[in-house]
């Protein structure tokens, strides 16, 4: 899921001088990440800021969704045991709830 | 309530630690002996390594907390703190200290060094604890090292950090009371991060005063999180001059607020900094009002951008709090607190597109938001405030009024929230109370 296109707008002068700037940038599926940072001086090299903003936002993203699938992946084997535990006996909709466990409930009660 | 000498060059664990001559050797071995409110003095010439997990876990209570120092050992019992003891971990081995989230300890003035090579080792901070003059190197390579703030309630007071790799940085869990660092520093000589904060659980929040991180590359940000129900607040930080980097550079989840105050990048203050889900917002210098609001002397406004998300009347973003004062000659009368703003735009923002909440000192919440979701919004009214519009098309002044009878005097504070989206507005930074 690369970025496709990256711009940078330089804002007026503030009172010391110098300038904020704002960074578009435009992924594949049309979403944009938009952020504003400085102030810098006006000399600054923006273009090269945003081109390597650019990699660490898709590195970051990257990272991102490979933590939430092994996150996904550990809650559904988690769940999984439960509700063999429940399904078993061996656990009670108490036990859960004691032991603070992030689990619907609800779904405990069809289980049994 | 005992002392328990360790000390690494002639100590042993087999030893009890009443004197130096019967040192333990180790921290493992003085947590394996003590009890609620003892203190383990640890000589400044302690450098235990192993290679193996240091878990230490200590027997502190709230009524009796454990502390752990480094000292001088050339008096016994030690009279005087020195920093120097040492714990190392090398290979693919980590550092907890306190291995629950409801152990008390004070710690001064150790070094802990974590892992080596490429291996995957990371500094687990958990429990009710106050590490003072501490310094937490993770040496090893691997970018999944973190420095962990983990679940617990402490304070890192002046302490050092340095990281082995560019992905490695600190992880916040969830704990309900924020983790305080408090002074200290990144230490130069390390990886620059890419990210401060790489990992910020669902609820995490961090509190940053007067903490150095100038050391770090220009570009760093400080999260790069969508968790939700996350925080955080860096108050009279330094950041890294000429700083590029973001408050958070991607879109900050449900509740979420990553905000700065009186950060200093060289030799220009970051006034404020706001990003939440629906809206970011800075310090402005230029489309300032006309005797306005000032910081250091210097006119400020408060520019705030929503994003697409924001409507009224959930999905807003809120400005930094103002504080005026209800005298006791106001006392008893209506007063009118007014916050003015600026847009571009010929169309005026109406009651449910920004509006002014107030506290009063009474106890009183007052607000000019449109009576709710069914009536009809009306326009805020217009100003004759002088405002510096450069660049504007259609500079578009107006005020936010909220009237009151305050019954007591006293701090009123203020907020402006905004629900129109996608708009820019400039909220001078100050709110009046008047007459």
């Amino acid at each position: 899921m690369p970025i496709i296109s990256s711009t940078y707008t330089v804002g007026h002068a503030q009172a010391s001088g110098l300038h904020y700037v704002v960074e578009t940038h435009t992924w594949d599926t049309g979403e944009v990440s938009k952020l504003e940072y400085g102030p810098l001086p006006s000399k600054t090299d923006f273009k090269s800021i945003a081109d390597t903003r650019a990699r660490q936002i898709e590195a970051d993203r990257t990272k991102a969704e490979a933590e939430k699938a092994e996150k996904e992946a550990a809650d559904a084997k988690l769940a999984t045991v439960i509700d063999a535990a429940v399904k078993a006996g061996t656990l009670t909709k108490e036990d859960i709830e004691k032991a603070g466990l992030d689990v619907d409930l609800a779904t405990v009660e069809k289980a049994k | 309530m005992a002392d328990i000498r360790v000390r690494s060059t002639d100590g042993s664990d087999a030893d009890n630690g009443t004197t130096w001559a019967l040192a333990k050797a180790t921290l493992a071995g003085a947590a394996a002996i003590d009890a609620a409110g003892d203190t383990i003095v640890v000589s400044s010439v302690h450098a235990e390594s192993t290679a193996a997990a240091v878990s230490l876990a200590w027997a502190g209570t709230a009524a009796a907390p454990t502390r752990i120092l480094s000292v001088d050992d050339s008096a016994d019992p030690p009279t005087a703190l020195l920093p120097g003891a040492s714990i190392t971990t090398t290979g693919a081995n980590g550092i907890t200290l306190a291995s629950a989230s409801t152990q008390y300890a004070y710690w001064n003035g150790f070094t802990f060094n974590c892992g080596t090579g490429a291996s995957a080792a990371s500094i687990t901070i958990q429990g009710k604890q106050i590490l003072s003059g501490c310094a937490f190197l993770l040496v090893t390579t691997a970018a999944a090292s973190v420095i962990s703030l983990s679940t617990g309630q402490y304070e890192l007071r002046n302490c050092t950090f340095k990281f082995g790799a560019t992905g490695q940085g600190f992880s916040v869990a969830a704990s309900g009371k924020p983790q305080l660092i408090v002074g200290g520093q990144i230490a130069s000589g390390g990886s620059n991060v890419t990210t401060l904060f790489n990992t910020f659980a669902l609820g995490a929040k961090a509190l940053l005063y007067g903490f150095d991180l100038s050391a770090l590359a220009a570009s760093v940000d400080m999260a790069a999180t969508t968790s939700s129900g996350a925080a955080l607040e860096m108050r009279n930080c330094i950041l890294p001059p000429s700083w590029t980097g973001s408050v958070n550079s991607a879109n900050p989840g449900r509740g979420s607020v990553f905000e700065m105050y009186s950060c200093w990048s060289g030799s220009t203050e970051i006034i404020w900094r706001r990003k939440i889900e629906f809206g970011a917002g800075r310090d402005e210098t230029t489309l300032v009002r006309t005797g306005g609001g000032k910081h250091r002397g210097v006119g400020v406004s408060l520019k705030c951008d929503t994003t697409a998300d924001a409507e009224y009347p959930l999905n807003t973003f809120e400005t930094l709090q103002f504080a005026a004062q209800v005298t006791a000659a106001q006392v008893g009368s209506p007063v009118t607190a007014t916050v003015e703003i600026l847009h571009d735009s010929v169309t005026a923002l109406t009651d449910a597109d920004i509006w002014l909440t107030v506290s009063g000192p009474g106890g009183e919440i007052n607000s000019d938001q449109v009576a709710d979701v069914f009536a009809t919004p009306a326009a805020q009214a217009s100003s004759s405030a002088t405002w510096t519009t450069t660049g504007m098309a259609n500079p578009n002044a107006q005020k936010l009024t909220v009237t009151w009878t305050p019954s007591k005097a006293g701090v009123v504070l203020g907020t402006v929230s905004i629900a129109a989206a996608s708009k820019t507005v400039y909220v001078d930074n100050m709110m009046t109370v008047a007459p």
